[in-house]
């Protein structure tokens, strides 16, 4: 018996080592459980969501930031403005009196 | 379904037009065209895992890891090449990172006795023939990498270039493996050659 002989016999005797699953339900299960991962596995749509849902949710939090802020500004200058105005006529009522 | 066959060796490249179909279909976004492409596949990526790892409960888990990643990375595969070739190298990847890994981790922890009788274990529903569990016996007390090459060579029956694909290991390697392995198979077993005359 040659090289290739030997080698074509142990072939022919190691392909019954070839593992078979002697669970009859594994193909099913590995399907389902192959077929759950993919289902649950996002798509490009599903990833530009994800990516786009929290940039949208900071700039809506940003703006409504901002506008607080601005309106918070513009009503404190308008207090500021009133008070200045009210104590600039004070003490000009002041100069006014020490005057008289 | 076969169209033609192309003959290399002992192993067999079939030209399927439904898996060609099936991969299109995936392409397109039909992921239940998917299941054809499992159906198809499984048993042989299970077989891979398995001689590789020699746990049953692991080599499920590898086959169906390995053909979830083939379905997230199916945007890179070539449609003219078969599917098969391509998940059997994921699969054998993710097998032979769990065997380095446990081989490291066994090292470290576990006496040859232990590593011998962790081998032996019921997973094996094969070689109920004597023959076939002496070669089984012969394959595994090769060195680790020896024996995964021969077993993808004798058991599963691919070619060099195809396990050289697999592995990531180049042909020559794959030849100088098997060529020290048949050796070895040949000192342990040389009385089959009486029996096969």
């Amino acid at each position: 018996m040659n090289d290739d002989q030997y080698l074509n016999s142990l072939r022919a005797e190691a392909r019954k080592l070839r593992y078979e699953p002697g669970d009859s339900f594994l193909e099913t299960r590995m399907q389902a459980r192959i077929r759950e991962r993919i289902r649950a596995a996002p798509s490009v749509l599903d990833l530009i969501t994800a990516w786009i849902r929290p940039v949208t949710a900071g700039l809506a939090v940003l703006i409504v930031a901002s506008s607080i802020a601005l309106y918070s500004v513009d009503a404190s200058d308008t207090t500021d403005t009133l008070h200045l105005v009210a104590e600039a006529a004070l003490l000009q009522e002041d100069v006014y009196l020490v005057g008289d | 379904m076969v169209v033609s066959e192309e003959k290399r060796g002992s192993a067999t490249v079939v030209d399927d037009p439904g898996e060609r179909q099936a991969v299109a279909a995936v392409l397109g976004g039909d992921s239940s065209a998917y299941d054809y492409l499992v159906s198809k596949h499984m048993r042989r990526c299970l077989s891979i895992a398995w001689g590789i790892v020699r746990d049953a409960a692991e080599a499920e888990d590898l086959a169906q890891e390995a053909f979830v990643r083939a379905y997230e990375k199916i945007g890179s595969f070539r449609m003219n090449e078969p599917f098969g070739p391509w998940i059997y190298r994921i699969v054998t990847n993710l097998s032979l990172d769990v065997a380095k890994h446990r081989s490291r981790v066994r090292n470290e922890e576990l006496g040859h006795d232990q590593q011998a009788a962790r081998q032996e274990r019921g997973d094996v529903q094969v070689a109920s023939n004597e023959i076939a569990r002496r070669i089984d016996r012969a394959i595994e007390s090769l060195p680790e990498m020896q024996g995964i090459v021969v077993r993808l060579f004798l058991v599963e029956e691919f070619e060099h270039a195809e396990i050289a694909a697999m592995t990531g290991l180049t042909e020559g390697t794959i030849r100088s493996h098997l060529s020290h392995g048949r050796k070895k198979l040949q000192s342990i077993l040389g009385d089959l050659q009486g029996e096969w005359r």
